[in-house]
C-alpha cells in the first residue's frame, strides 16, 4: 500500500471520528441548559462547547449563539469546526477514492453535500438536535460501510487506527473540558447540583449514561464515572478499549517497518499507564493523568506518522 | 411526429439525427422516443433529478477553472440516448483504427528515420517546431512501436450527414468514463428504454484498457504492476482517474508516490518498494519529470525519463505524442495514411488551413469571416474563434495575431455540427442540440479496440457550436446497435 494512502486513510477515520465527538458534545453540552440546573448559565454552556472545539473565542463580552455557529460549524477558514473536519475527510476519501469501496466513497460524499445544504445564515437551535443526528446516523452509516464493503485488511485497519487514535484524544478532551468547567463553578460557588451535573453531561457526551446507570444504579461518584470511562474495557468509548483496538490494528497491518517494535511497547506503557492509574478521587491528579495520556497518544500519532507514512 | 417533438425545430442546412432517422420505418429511434412521449412531463423531470442526484452522490464532477476559483460541477447529463446503427459504426470503427495505425507509424517515423520528412510528404519544420516535440524521444522505439495506447478522436456529422474527423487527442484523452457513468445511469434510471433495442455494451472498456497495458509491459503476464498517474484530486478529471483504476484494479498514484533508483520506477508504500512496469500517465508531457522537462514541476519523478529509456518502464500514452496531436499536423493524416498504409482514408478530415503556409494564411486572412480559427495546441474549446459571430474590431485584433505567430493557428470552414434531441431545463422541451462524438481507440493488446459508442458531447446553449464541458456542454449516452 502506498504510504500516501496509508496516510489518508488514517485521517479519513480520525476526522470522522472527531466529527462525530464534536456533533455529539455541542448537542449534549447545548441542550443541558435547557433542561437542567443550568438554565441561567447559557453563557457558561457556549463557552465550554468552544472550548471543546478548540476555537478562538472571545473571554469579555456577551457570547451569541451566531459565534458559536460559526465556530464551531460553519467557519470553513477554522480547520476546527465540524464543516471543516467533513470536508478534510471527503477530501482524504476523494484522494484515495480508488481504495475505497464505492459505497464508503458515496456515503462520505452524501455527508460533505449534507454539510454544504445547511447553510449559516438560516442555522438556528431549531435545526441543532436535527443536524446532530443527521451527523451521526450518516457517520454510522459511514462506519457501517467501512466494516462491511472491503476486505478487513491493511485499509480497513488503518482507518480503524485513525478511528480509535482520536477516539481516545476526544475522550481524554471531554475529560478535561468537564473537570475545568466542575472547577470553575466550584470555584464560583454555583450550587452543588449544577456543579455535579457536569458528570452526567460526560456521560451523555459519550452516550454513557445509561451505560453507568446499569453499572452504579442510584448512585453517582466522580470516581466511577472516571473508571468507567477511563479503564472500563468492555464499553466502546472507554480509553482502555479504544487503546487496545488500536493495537490490534497495528498488529493486523500487513507489514512491520523499522520502528514497528518500538510503536507497540510505547502503545502498551501507555495502557499500562491508563489501566494502573488509582488516582481517581482526586482531581488534580485526574487532570494530570489526563495531560500525560493526551501527551503520550499525540506522541503514538507522531509515531505511526513516521512508521507507516513518510 | 412523435408528440414531444411536435413543437422540435431544426435549422435550416442542419442534419438533425433524430428527425432524419424518425424518417425510416425500422429506426430504433421510434422506439426510444415513444417512451419518452408515454411519460409525464414531470415524471421525465423527476428522472432527469434522479440521473443529476446519482451523479452528484458518485461524486462524479469535473472541476470548472476560473480566474476566481475553481469550482466542483456535475457534467450535464441528457437522458435522450444518440443511436449510432451497426453499419454506420462499423465505418467509424474501420476508420478511427485506419487513423490510429497511422499516426502511430507516423510518430515513430518522425522520431527515427524521419522519411515522411524527407520526403517532404509532411513539412519538417512543422513538426519540429511543434511545442510538443520531445527530443528526448530521438532514436528511441517503445514496446511494440506504440505511442498513442489510447486516443480520442472527435468526429463531428455535417449537414451531408457524413462523420468528418475535427481532430485527433493522441496525449492524455479524457471522457472515457462518462461514456461508462452515462451508461450506468441510464440503466439505473430508465431501465425500460433498452427494451427491444439492442444495444452494444461499453463495460468491457477497463477490461481492454488493461490488455492495452500488459501488452507493452517488458515483464511476463502475471509479474506486470501498473500504475495510473494522476496530478492529484484538484485535476479537473480526477474523477475519471479514480474511476479507471479502481475498474482496472491498479494502483492510483501521484508523483510524490513515485521515486527512481538505478533507473527503475518504484511505490513508496508502508513497506517493501514494488517496481512500476507499466505507467498510465495522465499528465502532460511538461510534468512528467523535472530533470528534463519543466524543472519546477510538482506532479512528475525525478529520473523518470532515464527509467523510461532504458526500457524499464513502459509510458503510456508516450512522451511525445503531442506532435500529432497539434491541429496543424492533424490535417495531414490521410496523407499519412496513404504514406504508410498505400490506403484511402476511410474517414474525412475537416478541410484545414495551414497558417504558416504563406498562401494557406493569404487565404485565411481573406475570408476569415467565414471560418472558424483554433489555436493549434490548445484543448478544452478554448481559444476557438467561430468568425462570423465576431465583430469586425475583434476580427482584426485575431488576424494581426494570425499573422504575428502562424504556426500557432489554423482555421477551418465552418463545418454545422448535427444536431440531436435533448431535453432543455429552463423550458422543459425537448429542443435540438448541436453534438458531436469522441472515440476512444485502444492500442497494445492482441488488435486495436475501439469502445463501441463513445462520447457524444452536446452543446446545451440554443445554437452553440461549442460542445466541451468546460465551456458549458453536457452529454449523452451514445448506443451503437449490435449486428
Amino acid at each position: 500500500m502506498l504510504a500516501r494512502v496509508a496516510e489518508s486513510l488514517y485521517w479519513i477515520g480520525r476526522n470522522l471520528e472527531r466529527a462525530e465527538h464534536c456533533s455529539r458534545f455541542l448537542k449534549v453540552q447545548y441542550f443541558s441548559t435547557l433542561d437542567s440546573p443550568m438554565l441561567s448559565n447559557r453563557d457558561f454552556t457556549l463557552r465550554s462547547i468552544m472550548f471543546m472545539a478548540g476555537t478562538n473565542y472571545q473571554v469579555q463580552g456577551e457570547l451569541h449563539e451566531k459565534d458559536m455557529w460559526k465556530n464551531v460549524i460553519f467557519d470553513i477558514n477554522n480547520p476546527n469546526t465540524i464543516f471543516s473536519i467533513i470536508k478534510n475527510a471527503r477530501e482524504n476519501a476523494r484522494s484515495i477514492r480508488n481504495s475505497l469501496s464505492m459505497e464508503i466513497w458515496e456515503s462520505i460524499n452524501k455527508l460533505y453535500l449534507l454539510c454544504s445544504s445547511y447553510e449559516e445564515y438560516k442555522f438556528s437551535s431549531g435545526a441543532l438536535f436535527k443536524f446532530s443526528e443527521e451527523m451521526k446516523s450518516n457517520i454510522s452509516v459511514i462506519k457501517s460501510n467501512v466494516t462491511n464493503t472491503i476486505l478487513q485488511d491493511d485499509i480497513y485497519h488503518f482507518i480503524t487506527m485513525g478511528i480509535f487514535v482520536e477516539r481516545s484524544m476526544q475522550v481524554l478532551r471531554i475529560v478535561r473540558n468537564k473537570i475545568s468547567d466542575w472547577v470553575i463553578l466550584s470555584n464560583d460557588g454555583e450550587n452543588k447540583a449544577l456543579v455535579s451535573y457536569q458528570w452526567t453531561i460526560l456521560l451523555k457526551s459519550l452516550e454513557a449514561f445509561d451505560i453507568y446507570n446499569t453499572l452504579h444504579p442510584g448512585k453517582k461518584s466522580r470516581e466511577t464515572i472516571f473508571k468507567l470511562v477511563f479503564t472500563n474495557p468492555l464499553f466502546p468509548r472507554s480509553v482502555d478499549y479504544s487503546l487496545s483496538h488500536l493495537q490490534k490494528s497495528i498488529a493486523a497491518i500487513s507489514v512491520r517497518p523499522e520502528g514497528y517494535d518500538l510503536l507497540i511497547k510505547n502503545l502498551t506503557d501507555e495502557m499500562n499507564a491508563i489501566s494502573l492509574f488509582d488516582g481517581f478521587d482526586d482531581e488534580d491528579l485526574v487532570v494530570q493523568h489526563v495531560n500525560e495520556n493526551y501527551e503520550r497518544i499525540a506522541k503514538i500519532h507522531n509515531d505511526l506518522h513516521n512508521i507507516y507514512f513518510k | 411526429m412523435n408528440s414531444i417533438l411536435e413543437n422540435y425545430e431544426v435549422k435550416d442546412n442542419t442534419f438533425d439525427e433524430v428527425i432524419m432517422e424518425l424518417k425510416k420505418k425500422n429506426s430504433y429511434y421510434h422506439g426510444v422516443m415513444d417512451k419518452f412521449s408515454e411519460m409525464e412531463k414531470n415524471e421525465f423531470k423527476s428522472l432527469n433529478e434522479a440521473a443529476k442526484l446519482s451523479f452528484l452522490n458518485q461524486g462524479v464532477t469535473y472541476a470548472l477553472y476560473t480566474k476566481e476559483k475553481s469550482e466542483e460541477q456535475i457534467f450535464p447529463f441528457d437522458l435522450v440516448p444518440r443511436i449510432i446503427n451497426h453499419d454506420e459504426w462499423e465505418v467509424l470503427e474501420r476508420g478511427v483504427i485506419q487513423r490510429n495505425t497511422a499516426l502511430n507509424m507516423f510518430i515513430h517515423d518522425v522520431y527515427n528515420d524521419g522519411k515522411i520528412l524527407k520526403d517532404k510528404v509532411v513539412p519538417a519544420e512543422l513538426i519540429k517546431s511543434s511545442v510538443h516535440y520531445c527530443k528526448s524521444m530521438e532514436g528511441f522505439s517503445p514496446p511494440k512501436n506504440i505511442y498513442c495506447h489510447i486516443s480520442g478522436t472527435d468526429l463531428i456529422r455535417h449537414s451531408d450527414g457524413n462523420y468528418y474527423i475535427l481532430e485527433d487527442n493522441l496525449r492524455s484523452p479524457s471522457g472515457v468514463s462518462y461514456v461508462l457513468i452515462n451508461r450506468q445511469a441510464m440503466t439505473r434510471v430508465i431501465p425500460k428504454i433498452f427494451n427491444n433495442t439492442p444495444v452494444e455494451a461499453v463495460s468491457d472498456y477497463c477490461e481492454e484498457l488493461l490488455k492495452a497495458l500488459w501488452g507493452v509491459a517488458n515483464k511476463p503476464l502475471g509479474e506486470i504492476f501498473c500504475a495510473l498517474l494522476t496530478p492529484g484530486a484538484y485535476n479537473s478529471a480526477y474523477f475519471e482517474h479514480t474511476y479507471l483504476a479502481q475498474k482496472m484494479g491498479i494502483e492510483l498514484v501521484e508523483g510524490r508516490d513515485l521515486f527512481v533508483e538505478n533507473d527503475k520506477v518504484y511505490l513508496k508504500t508502508i513497506g517493501k518498494k514494488i517496481q512500476v512496469d507499466v505507467l498510465y500517465r495522465r499528465i502532460d508531457d511538461a510534468y512528467l519529470d523535472p530533470e528534463v522537462f519543466k524543472a519546477d514541476s510538482m506532479l512528475g519523478v525525478p529520473g523518470l525519463m532515464r527509467a523510461y529509456l532504458k526500457g524499464n518502464i513502459t509510458i503510456v500514452n508516450a512522451p511525445g505524442t503531442g506532435i500529432s496531436d497539434d491541429k496543424a499536423v492533424c490535417a495531414f493524416v490521410p496523407d499519412m495514411i496513404k504514406y504508410y498504409l498505400d490506403e484511402e482514408p476511410i474517414l474525412n478530415n475537416v478541410p484545414t488551413y495551414i497558417c504558416e503556409k504563406p498562401e494557406e494564411l493569404k487565404y485565411v486572412l481573406e475570408n476569415i469571416e467565414k471560418l472558424v480559427v483554433k489555436p493549434v495546441d490548445l484543448s478544452g474549446g478554448y481559444g476557438v474563434c467561430i468568425c462570423d459571430q465576431m465583430s469586425k474590431a475583434e476580427l482584426d485584433v485575431l488576424k494581426e495575431k494570425i499573422k504575428a505567430n502562424p504556426r500557432e493557428f489554423i482555421a477551418q470552414p465552418k463545418m454545422m455540427l448535427s444536431t440531436h434531441s435533448t431535453f432543455i431545463e429552463e423550458s422543459e422541451q425537448f429542443e435540438a442540440r448541436h453534438i458531436d462524438l469522441r472515440t476512444f481507440t485502444l492500442m497494445g493488446g492482441d488488435k486495436p479496440f475501439v469502445l463501441k459508442g463513445g462520447l457524444t458531447r452536446t452543446a446545451l446553449t440554443k445554437g452553440s457550436l461549442i460542445v466541451n464541458s468546460s465551456q458549458g456542454g453536457g452529454s449523452k449516452d451514445t448506443w451503437v446497435i449490435k449486428e
